[in-house]
């Protein structure tokens, strides 16, 4: 009889069905190390990971299974889903670094006949330190949001992985890595490289109409000075750091000009100082134009993204007319209150997204005095929310609420489906992190907000980059495996 | 029947050039009935050779615009200052009374700042450290004596005037420092503002570094025991401009005054225009180009 699998309402879809097999044969067939399974978001990578870590259970090839999370919210929720669909399993949340609480669970893993326990990748880091757990206690890995802790396309990308999840690519564990649909290639590689040859790749583009959202042409709002004060802060920006450019020219510097903010390490700047022979005025001018074009852009931010706040409290505020400006009320939170309320009269739930703080917070006061909405109709979480009070707030948005405020507090593999309509406020700052966030909702409306003029010209751009992504679903482009 | 103009300013640094503009832009006409407080961080004493000039050739120009001028040393300052001018009075752990035609005006005032709200390595005169129960004790009695003294006098407001903030009002931000290289560090990580991925669990170094509360937690008992009606101060740069009222007393973080350490915050001063009825409060800025294009202003203020 079977230890653990499907509780009764449950079970695969017809497209998980393969991937399974397909994972299971890797394993077991082909002695695979590593499976990296990559699939779009909402298409149940968990479950199908569940699913075959059940079958290898039932199967007596696997006893005890480590689970890896990136965040600690994400831990409870992926032990409650686990809870919910599969009977047997028994994961237990690995919550203190503590050796006691270590040998509770070790004691839970021995006695009670859990499968395993689930930990976040910064847990994991220092267990690992410590040798608190080591590849003798487990005979599987799983690593679920794989790519999250890799994903920023920065400089300093070949230091992270060469740190993340440090140790585990020397255990000799089957690993099944989870990873959504719309990592780059660039990333993958790089996570097979340092995993091992012994690697497959199942990449699959599933096609779940339910789940594919329709972008809608930006909502557009007619403020003229707006693009006068945003066009003069963008040939700012492209002033100064032109004069950077400049000075790094001069000295013939170079290796700094994808990510010039490097520039503001001192210990980069001792090192052009002692190469270069930079005087100290020449590299304070190559900081304050740094720090400047920074500045400026974050200014830019502000008047795109309704912080009136910030932009009375500084000296802007003085000249003329952004006095003017300041004086009369947000068209865009205006504009944001008319496109919430119709969907509210609809019956619809509204996911409202802000990457800044100070703007979700904002925009969860205006609609809250603008809609006459009561507290539990409205729910705003941020990362200053611990990570139980995120959990709980979204669990109560999804039972009663009618408007979900957040900043990326969800990037990492959260699910919304009972929201209706998403309005990006604040796109998020990368296109991959754009997917993440719409594909939360599993579906629905994606909605810009946009001024006219320069803003509407760039979410224009945006919306179409995501249209051409839901339109190519279905196609599938799983040539990385030529680099196994 | 005219309002006495209330002008609070903080975070000075001796900039002198600054303060020439504020003279030229408030104009001597109204100074009879202009009072000026200066909540502390008038100059900076551990970095310049001439700050007893420094702080009169301030002094000086201020009291060209006011009747009279109330200060008290910030952190910055030195603890001793005494500023030789008639019209000036130092408000650091003293209080005083102003009339003004129909309107009477209590002031006591508390100068320094406490010690856990700048960088521990921080070279400044004037800090202490209210952890310990005997300072702590000191500072409490203090400004019990004065506003109670204060109080005798009946005036129709009180206002209490320190340099750093209570504890939760306007006080959030990393320790303060004066060194630019420390400041620009810290505008580039905050510009970048995310909220902080939560796999990133913070470690110990991470949370002496990062926003907190910096106010007294003293000052925050003091004021909800004996609620004078204004509270005005600065110290905390991040967060100046900002107005909150809680029970009965209104609180200002007037600072900067100074372009350093942000030119985007700095240049600020609070305006308060007191009647017996009423006090109407607005923030504004020593900008006197205002009607100069947003692309010249950017080119010049920022």
């Amino acid at each position: 009889m079977d230890v653990c699998g499907f509780r009764e309402e449950h079970g695969l879809k017809d497209y998980q069905k393969p991937i399974v097999e397909e994972t299971l044969h890797e394993f077991e067939a082909l002695k695979r190390q590593n499976v990296f399974i990559s699939l779009p978001q909402g298409t149940g990578k968990t479950i199908i990971a569940l699913a075959a870590l059940t079958k290898l259970i039932n199967d007596g090839k696997v006893k005890r299974v480590l689970v890896l999370i990136p965040g600690r919210q994400l831990v409870k929720q992926w032990m409650e889903k686990a809870n919910e669909m599969f009977y047997g399993l028994g994961l237990i949340e690995y919550a203190k670094l503590s050796k006691e609480g270590i040998e509770k669970i070790r004691g839970s893993l021995k006695h009670f006949g859990a499968a395993g326990t689930a930990m976040t990748m910064q847990s994991f880091k220092n267990v690992f330190k410590k040798e608190y757990f080591t590849e003798e206690d487990f005979d599987m890995v799983i690593i679920d949001e794989a790519a999250d802790l890799v994903v920023s396309r920065d400089f300093i990308e070949g230091f992270r992985m060469s740190k993340y999840l440090k140790g585990l690519e020397k255990w000799q564990n089957p690993k099944l890595f989870l990873l959504p649909y719309h990592v780059m290639e660039k990333k993958i590689i790089g996570l097979i490289k340092k995993f091992g040859k012994n690697s497959k790749l199942i990449r699959k583009m599933v096609q779940e109409t339910q789940f594919i959202c329709t972008v809608r042409d930006p909502e557009i709002i007619d403020d003229p000075p707006i693009n006068v004060f945003v066009e003069t802060l963008q040939d700012n920006y492209k002033k100064i750091k032109t004069s950077v450019h400049r000075i790094l020219n001069k000295y013939g510097i170079e290796g700094y000009r994808e990510n010039l903010e490097t520039l503001l390490n001192p210990e980069t700047l001792d090192r052009l100082k002692k190469i270069y022979h930079l005087d100290e005025d020449t590299l304070q001018q190559i900081q304050v134009s740094i720090v400047k074009y920074i500045l400026i852009q974050h200014i830019e931010k502000w008047f795109l993204y309704s912080n009136r706040t910030e932009l009375s409290r500084s000296i802007l505020s003085a000249q003329r007319d952004v006095e003017e400006w300041l004086s009369y009320e947000d068209k865009k939170l205006n504009k944001l209150v008319e496109v919430v309320k119709n969907h509210l009269d609809k019956n619809e739930k509204v996911y409202v997204f802000s990457q800044y703080l100070a703007t979700a917070e904002l925009i969860t006061d205006f609609l809250t005095r603008n809609l006459s909405l009561k507290p539990r109709d409205i729910t705003l979480i941020t990362g200053l929310d611990e990570a139980d009070a995120q959990f709980e707030k979204l669990s109560s948005f999804k039972r009663v609420g009618k408007v979900l405020v957040t900043t990326p507090v969800f990037g990492k593999g959260t699910d919304i489906p009972q929201a209706d309509v998403i309005i990006v406020y604040t796109p998020p700052l990368s296109t991959e992190k754009l997917f993440q966030v719409v594909g939360r909702i599993r579906g629905g409306d994606v909605i810009f907000l946009a001024y006219r003029g320069y803003e509407e010209a760039i979410m224009n751009q945006v919306a179409e980059q995501l249209r051409r992504a839901f339109a190519s679903a279905g196609v599938e482009s799983p040539g990385l495996n030529r680099y196994l | 029947m005219k309002a006495l103009d209330l002008i609070a300013i903080s975070d000075i640094y001796a900039d002198i050039d600054v303060l020439s503009h504020l003279v030229s832009m408030w104009g001597e006409r109204e100074r009879e009935n202009r009072v000026t407080i200066v909540a502390g961080d008038i100059g900076i004493k551990s970095a310049s050779r001439h700050y007893v000039q420094d702080i009169h050739h301030a002094f000086s120009l201020l009291s060209k615009v006011s009747r009279y001028l109330l200060y008290i040393p910030g952190d910055s300052d030195d603890k001793e200052l005494e500023v030789n001018l008639p019209n000036a009075i130092n408000l650091d752990r003293k209080n005083c009374i102003l009339e003004f035609q129909d309107v009477k005006v209590g002031f006591l005032g508390l100068g320094g700042a406490p010690a856990h709200s700048v960088r521990a390595d921080e070279p400044l005169p004037y800090l202490w450290d209210e952890s310990i129960p005997i300072i702590a004790e000191g500072l409490k009695t203090e400004l019990k004596i004065n506003i109670e003294k204060a109080a005798q006098g009946h005036p129709d407001y009180i206002v209490l005037v320190t340099h750093f903030p209570p504890y939760g009002i306007a006080d959030r931000s990393k320790p303060i420092t004066l060194r630019e290289m420390v400041v620009l560090e810290d505008i580039l990580e905050e510009l970048k503002g995310e909220t902080k991925p939560e796999a990133e669990e913070l470690t110990k170094k991470k949370i002496t570094t990062s926003p907190r509360h910096l106010g007294s937690r003293i000052l925050r008992d003091f004021v909800k025991y004996y609620k004078p009606d204004i509270h005005i101060f600065g110290h905390v740069h991040k967060e100046g401009g900002k107005t909150e009222t809680q029970e009965a007393t209104r609180f200002f973080n007037v600072s900067h005054l100074s372009p350093l350490p942000y030119r985007l915050t700095g240049r600020k001063f609070l305006q308060l225009k007191i009647t017996k009825e009423n006090i109407i409060a607005s923030f504004d800025h020593i900008i006197t180009e205002r009607n100069m294009p947003f692309n010249e202003f950017i080119e010049k203020y920022l």
